[in-house]
């Protein structure tokens, strides 16, 4: 799905400074709110595509930190398997989709997504117009005033 | 800009006399300016070059052929082998490994992630750690249920190490 969101974003002329695929596994290397102070720290990203699904925490993870840091950075995100609300204790694809609670489900992941102001996508085909708006400071008031400030916020700068 | 990798960074990959790694290998030096393939591993191939990238038995040997430190490892390793693959490279100070292999059991998963991050812990290098594991223990579970017979492998370079911009 990386090549995909990558080719996506392309073809409407929006480049990408980095694609990370970080894995659809119950266990992985580098999560989204780990991944959120290398982007935020690079002046050359104004925006963040991310591509979720059910299942893991890492969603809310990214929530948080978008929240506590006052991120920058828009965020647009695609979620699949949305259908897999309607069939409670089905067991899909791979390890990482594995629904355990309700926290876990694709209505409440969403719900969590949007508190933190991070737009989600109903198609895949609407994730570079969303961007676009958000680019342009549509649905983002504060747009302006996040221009002001050079530092990125708290964690440590990243270096690569 | 990029995050995590861009046209300097140093990189080897183990496990590079394998089919996939091979194609692997020459997209990578095909994508854009070229990308700094410094080496490869495979034990007992030492000597080979797979499209002009020498081969070396560790990884070890790979960082005395560079002379400096080793920004990434691609990893290719068959899953039996995984875990060792990335404690090697992770001991000789590689600090961004991209495990391209699946159905590695999840329990090899943790002790990389754990070990990964004890190392970042331990560094003052000013390099920050990253560990991307990106298709790496997705058929875990299976994989580590005994009498589960493995399906086809759909191995192959992840998109992320071509959709990475340099």
């Amino acid at each position: 799905m990386t090549t995909e969101m990558s080719s996506t974003l392309s073809a409407a002329g929006l480049g990408q400074s980095t694609a990370v695929s970080i894995g659809g596994d119950a266990i992985i290397g580098s999560t989204y709110a780990e991944l959120m102070p290398l982007f935020e720290a690079d002046d050359e990203t104004e925006g963040i595509v991310i591509y979720t699904e059910p299942g893991g925490r890492m969603e809310s993870e990214l929530a948080r930190w978008v929240t506590e840091n006052d991120s920058r950075l828009p965020i647009v995100a695609f979620m699949a398997g949305r259908f897999m609300d309607e069939m409670p204790g089905m067991s899909f694809g791979h390890a990482g989709t594995i629904v355990e609670g309700k926290e876990d489900t694709a209505s409440e992941k969403i719900a969590r997504l949007a508190e933190a102001g991070i737009t989600v996508a109903e198609e895949i085909s609407q994730i570079p117009e969303i961007m676009k708006a958000k680019l342009a400071g549509i649905e983002r008031p504060e747009a302006d005033a996040r221009s002001q400030e050079s530092d990125p916020p708290t964690l440590d700068a990243p270096r690569r | 800009m990029s995050i995590l990798i861009d046209e300097t960074t140093t990189f080897i990959v183990q496990g590079i006399t394998g089919r996939e790694a091979v194609n692997l290998t020459r997209e990578c030096l095909d994508y854009g300016r070229g990308a700094q393939v410094v080496g490869g591993v495979t034990p007992g191939r030492k000597g080979r070059d797979v499209h002009g990238v020498p081969v070396f038995d560790t990884v070890d040997q790979a960082v005395a052929h560079h002379g400096r430190p080793i920004d990434g490892s691609v990893v290719t390793v068959p899953p039996a082998f995984t875990k060792d693959a990335v404690f090697e490279a992770i001991e000789n100070g590689v600090k961004l490994v991209v495990i391209v292999t699946e159905r590695i059991p999840r329990r090899d998963v943790a002790e990389m992630v754990e070990l990964a991050a004890l190392r970042a812990g331990a560094s003052s290098a000013p390099t920050a750690w990253a560990s991307s594991f990106p298709t790496s223990s997705r058929w875990a579970a299976s994989a580590a249920r005994p009498g589960t017979p493995p399906s086809p492998t759909r191995a192959g370079p992840s998109g992320s190490s071509r959709a990475r911009a340099a």
